[in-house]
């Protein structure tokens, strides 16, 4: 793009073409930075790669292990479902707490009261072996009424369904927070013009409310699966085979701890870039309309 | 009316054989079976026909998986052998080790192995069936010889950071100082691979271990041997975790490992693992 070019497209500004070109002064201080972290970069990268320590051939013999994959299968799913559901009974929640019934209020507080306050170790092991408590899954008229159909618990509870419990409840408390937050943070006017539009009650919170609040819900949002994909790994403790029991089964055979916390690490970081992928689009399209479009950053 | 439920039990399994004779129980062949232990069971558990056991795959060479991911072990053969005695197929989970008590607990499994130590606070909980002694030992370097076990005074030993052995390694450093002699050095690895690679290396005497596992260890790392002897007064029995109300069951493995022991196989169990001095008397299992 000549200067030239640039004067005749501006027209009226012609006149002013006498003007300077504008350019930025140079960054050295940028320069140096630049110099200085890939300097550390490059140092950290050498130490890693050339520390014996690290067995390198250990973490490549294992990264593709049969054992392993399982293992990140099993950590997906989880994940992935535990968020769906934490995601559904934290919408629900939220809007418990904050429809103005008393009743509901205060179910709402004392789901979150319990779940977020019970360590998710105990929620599993106690879910897990539900049958110590209740040694039948009954469905029938409570405090002695007729029972209509019983499983015995043991069979009914498998680990990934006290995986699911255990995890997903605690998920839901901390998801009622996120999406309380987001739902404070659309300003009431957006519900009144909803209403004198004729919307009900449903309308306004699925069409009008809720879109706006995704743009505070999406990153916590984002943290939480992050912070979950690892925290399946503790599901483990009732013999579900996830991402890091795999691992842990192979260094407890032979002993190589450390290359094959480097193999899980590998696998983490790997399913983490993904989700932050995701997670970018995903707050893209919810952050529509909140940016000029010359608004970028360069 | 113990002894009325027994002689009921005893005459179920009377009628469950005849229908086994028959054919019509699904159970090929009675091979192997000890009758007696098998009538001792409860009702529901012979009905099953599995023995679940509870376990943690993460303390080789008790209890592992192999390569292909089958439960491999001591506590796992010997729980195979026990479990064919009563008829019965070992179906093993893998949790981690603080569930698998309040999973025997709760019902949720017959019995749990995981190298548990049998003591008083246990048995208030639940019922412990002793199978195994496990003595201290130490992992020397290949080809060194005069370490004597029991007299480590002046030695360097190596410990892994936040282990059991470290408490121990202390008491018997005081017990040298408190005889005089020179005390005991000790230098620390962050990790148990590290520490038996640093004493396959040269550094240090040797590395204190429970015998079994100094034995698994010295098979799988060809520079390293375990010391003839054991450390003296130092001895850990292991039970078998099973639940304290569930005495039929408690009873029907101590008759399988009564015949265990009689006909050898229970030795030849340690002896494949290369523990065969870890086994028990029955009087120490019957105790």
């Amino acid at each position: 793009m000549s200067a030239r070019l640039a004067m005749d497209t501006k027209g009226p500004s012609a006149a002013m073409s006498k003007a300077p070109e504008i350019v930025d002064p140079p960054r050295f201080g940028r320069w140096i930075g630049v110099v200085l972290v890939g300097g550390v970069m490059a140092w950290i990268v050498f130490q890693v790669l050339t520390n014996p320590g690290f067995q390198w051939d250990v973490v490549g013999r294992y990264l593709l292990n049969a054992g392993v994959l399982k293992g990140v299968a099993m950590t997906l799913q989880l994940t992935v479902i535990v968020m769906i559901v934490g995601l559904l009974i934290g919408i629900v929640v939220a809007v418990m707490r904050m429809s103005g019934d008393p009743l509901l209020i205060f179910c709402a507080h004392a789901f979150v009261w319990f779940f977020r306050g019970t360590p998710v170790l105990v929620q599993l092991v106690f879910w897990y072996n539900l049958a110590a408590l209740f040694p039948a899954i009954e469905i029938g008229i409570p405090f002695g009424g007729p029972k209509f159909f019983e499983i015995p618990a043991t069979v009914a509870i498998s680990s990934f369904t006290a995986a699911l419990l255990g995890l997903g409840l605690n998920e839901g408390a901390y998801m009622a927070e996120i999406i309380r937050a987001g739902l404070l943070s659309v300003d009431n006017g957006q519900t009144e013009a909803s209403k004198a539009l004729g919307h009900k009650p449903w309308q306004t919170f699925w069409i009008v409310v809720l879109p706006q609040a995704m743009k505070a819900i999406v990153p916590p949002t984002g943290n939480q699966v992050v912070g979950m994909l690892k925290y399946t790994s503790i599901a483990s403790v009732v013999a579900l085979y996830e991402l890091m029991h795999s691992v842990e089964l192979i260094y407890s055979r032979t002993f190589e701890t450390v290359p094959l916390l480097i193999v899980a690490a590998l696998w983490y970081l790997f399913l983490v870039s993904i989700l932050s992928v995701i997670q970018y689009f995903i707050e893209k399209y919810y952050s529509k309309g909140w940016h000029r479009q010359d608004d970028r950053g360069v | 009316m113990k002894r009325m439920t027994a002689m009921r039990a005893r005459l179920t399994g009377l009628a469950l054989l005849g229908l086994a004779a028959i054919g019509l129980a699904g159970h090929a062949s009675a091979q192997g079976v000890v009758d007696a232990a098998r009538a001792a069971l409860p009702e529901a558990t012979r009905q099953s026909g599995t023995l679940k056991v509870a376990t943690s795959l993460q303390w080789a060479p008790f209890d592992y998986a192999s390569e292909s991911g089958e439960p491999v072990g001591i506590d796992i053969s010997l729980m195979q052998l026990l479990a064919a005695k009563l008829g019965l197929k070992a179906e093993f989970e893998d949790l981690k080790f603080p569930a698998i008590i309040p999973g025997v607990q709760a019902g949720r499994f017959d019995v749990g192995v995981n190298q548990f130590d049998v003591n008083d606070e246990r048995r208030k909980i639940v019922g412990q069936l002793p199978y195994f002694n496990s003595g201290y030992g130490l992992l020397v370097r290949k080809g060194v010889t005069g370490i004597d076990v029991n007299n480590l005074c002046g030695k360097t030993l190596a410990l892994t950071q936040g282990s059991a052995q470290i408490a121990i390694a202390e008491k018997l450093s005081a017990a040298c100082v408190a005889a005089s002699k020179p005390e005991i050095e000790t230098t620390f690895y962050p990790d148990s691979a590290d520490t038996y690679l640093a004493v396959a290396n040269g550094r240090g005497d040797g590395f204190l271990t429970a015998r079994a596992v100094g034995v698994y260890i010295s098979k799988g790392n060809p520079k390293l041997e375990l010391a003839p002897g054991a450390l003296s007064g130092m001895n850990s029995i292991s039970g078998i975790i099973v639940g304290k109300s569930n005495e039929g069951l408690y009873k029907a493995l101590l008759l399988a490992m009564k015949s265990a022991i009689a006909d050898g196989s229970y030795a030849a169990v340690l002896d494949k693992f290369g523990v065969a001095d870890g086994a028990l008397t029955l009087e120490q299992i019957e105790k």
